[in-house]
């Protein structure tokens, strides 16, 4: 069982996904089928981002 | 994962008041900016107010932005591009959810999602799912005509998420759908009041099925109409299904802005991570912050992109309180709900009526059946005020009962009605949205 992870932890993973997914989407034109999937991973992740995005001081 | 835990994202929705608002005030600017730049209605009507985004320094400041009314949005619908018009804000080809308004106040309004605002869509309904208790061993029945309408498709993508087993109802008939339900031994559904009562009537009398103990639903989610906080509506309802009932509120321009938790505190929470709700003076515009003060509510939806929904004015009369719940929840609290709506609360004889008056009323004498109807109109120059019922049981003493109808009415609306007794099963059924208020002084139904 893995330790749980701080929001800030989490907040950093989740960072790190946008940009790989975004990586993918950006160099995927010539295939649909990975374009349109991680089109919605992106999508996924917007969402995660919301969810553990900072609070201002 | 941890079942136990009552909130989908406890940093959210236990959030200190102060930073929860700090949150709200960064997402405003961060919507009202991106409207601003990629609507060009949205900018002329901002720059019409002499507001650019750097303008918005304080929550306060947001009630400076002009508020856009569902009128607003027909004129727009007619400009390119087809067939949404200029407050579309990402390319067409970003578009992938249709869905219309239901157009009971008019023409209906198109409303483009694109999959990351679909996503919001079902993370705003899994939030309070999970905080009404739905869990990934639920098997959610839901008897919906999947359609233009949004009405339940976000709660079906909202299961999907949570990790509920989702049983599309579909175009099946109600006798069907009852049937599947036992079948399959559905632990929880969501439907409209008007039909959750209608589905446990047709249960009892067309196939001898007593939901209360032949079925297994304990969980009901109700939108649509405003009985699941009514409290004879919603007695009525858990008592024919023997299930555990809660309401929830949005709109399809809005979004799902509002639920009630398992803590029942008799009111609706407002989603704050995801919406600003404000409270104005339905006549004057001012703000409302006092507690116990009744206003119309305006409603921003924080983080939808494609037609972003900035103070708009939803129409729904709301009531400010400063109550805490159980839940420990420190979203803002709405009691009763939607107790009204701006364009449905009407004077009659001088006096304001709210049709959820007469629904409690009616749905508090037990020997009256679920449905009934209202017509408003003129007898010359005086307010008449119709209203058909139907007795549960056909042998019912409609005189003693149309005494003590009367005599409610009278108590709760301060007001007088003819009253007309229709035999058991004749008066209309509806799946959606129920149509019992009919005022033909304006010309057509409410």
């Amino acid at each position: 069982m893995s330790e749980a992870l701080s929001l800030k932890e989490i907040s950093s993973k989740v960072e790190d996904l946008r940009k790989l997914a975004q990586e993918i989407y950006d160099g995927s034109d010539d295939i649909p089928a990975v374009n349109r999937n991680v089109k919605r991973i992106l999508a996924s992740i917007h969402m995660l981002t919301l969810n553990v995005e900072a609070v201002p001081d | 994962m941890k079942t136990s835990t009552p909130y989908w994202n406890v940093n959210l929705e236990t959030l200190a008041r102060d930073r929860l608002q700090a949150l709200q005030l960064k997402k405003f600017r961060r919507i009202f900016t991106w409207a601003y730049e990629n609507s060009k209605f949205h900018r002329g009507l901002y720059q019409e107010a002499g507001l650019e985004p750097g303008d918005l320094k304080t929550l306060e400041d947001v009630a400076r932005v002009p508020k856009i009314e569902k009128s607003m949005m027909l004129p727009i619908q007619r400009k390119d591009p087809f067939p949404y018009g200029d407050a579309l804000c990402v390319p067409l080809e970003e578009v992938t959810e249709f869905r219309q308004t239901s157009g009971t106040t008019g023409q209906p309004v198109y409303q483009p999602d694109t999959w990351q605002d679909w996503e919001w869509w079902a993370e705003c309904w899994a939030t309070f799912l999970w905080a009404q208790g739905y869990r990934p061993l639920d098997r959610v029945f839901l008897p919906f005509g999947y359609n233009v309408f949004v009405a339940f498709w976000a709660g079906h993508y909202a299961c999907e998420k949570v990790g509920c087993e989702i049983v599309p109802g579909g175009v099946l008939d109600t006798q069907s759908r009852i049937l599947k339900i036992q079948e399959l031994r559905a632990t929880a559904m969501m439907a409209t009041p008007t039909y959750v009562l209608g589905m446990a009537d047709t249960a009892v009398k067309k196939l001898g099925i007593n939901p209360a103990k032949d079925l297994g639903v304990r969980k009901i989610t109700v939108a649509g109409e405003p009985g699941g906080l009514v409290p004879a509506t919603k007695k009525r309802m858990e008592d024919a299904w023997n299930a555990e009932v809660f309401d929830h509120a949005g709109a399809t321009e809005i979004g799902a802005w509002g639920f009630e938790c398992g803590s029942h505190p008799g009111g609706l929470h407002v989603n704050e991570a995801m919406f600003l709700t404000q409270i104005e003076d339905p006549e004057t515009g001012e703000l409302i912050t006092e507690p116990g003060k009744r206003g119309k509510l305006v409603i921003t939806a924080l983080d939808r992109y494609a037609q972003p929904c900035i103070r708009f004015d939803s129409k729904d009369i709301v009531e400010v309180s400063d109550q805490e719940c159980a839940c420990g929840r420190t979203y803002r609290m709405f009691p009763g709900g939607v107790v009204g709506r701006a364009d449905d609360i009407t004077k009659v004889k001088g006096v304001l009526l709210a049709p959820s008056a007469i629904e409690d009323v009616v749905r508090s004498i037990s020997e009256l059946g679920d449905e009934y109807e209202v017509e408003v109109s003129k007898r010359g120059d005086v307010d008449h005020i119709l209203l058909k019922v139907e007795p549960a049981e056909d042998t019912a003493d409609t005189k003693s009962l149309e005494d003590k109808l009367r005599t409610e009415l009278r108590l709760k609306t301060n007001l007088g009605y003819e009253i007309q007794f229709y035999k058991r099963g004749t008066l209309p059924r509806y799946e959606v949205k129920a149509k019992r208020f009919k005022d033909s002084r304006k010309g057509g139904g409410a």
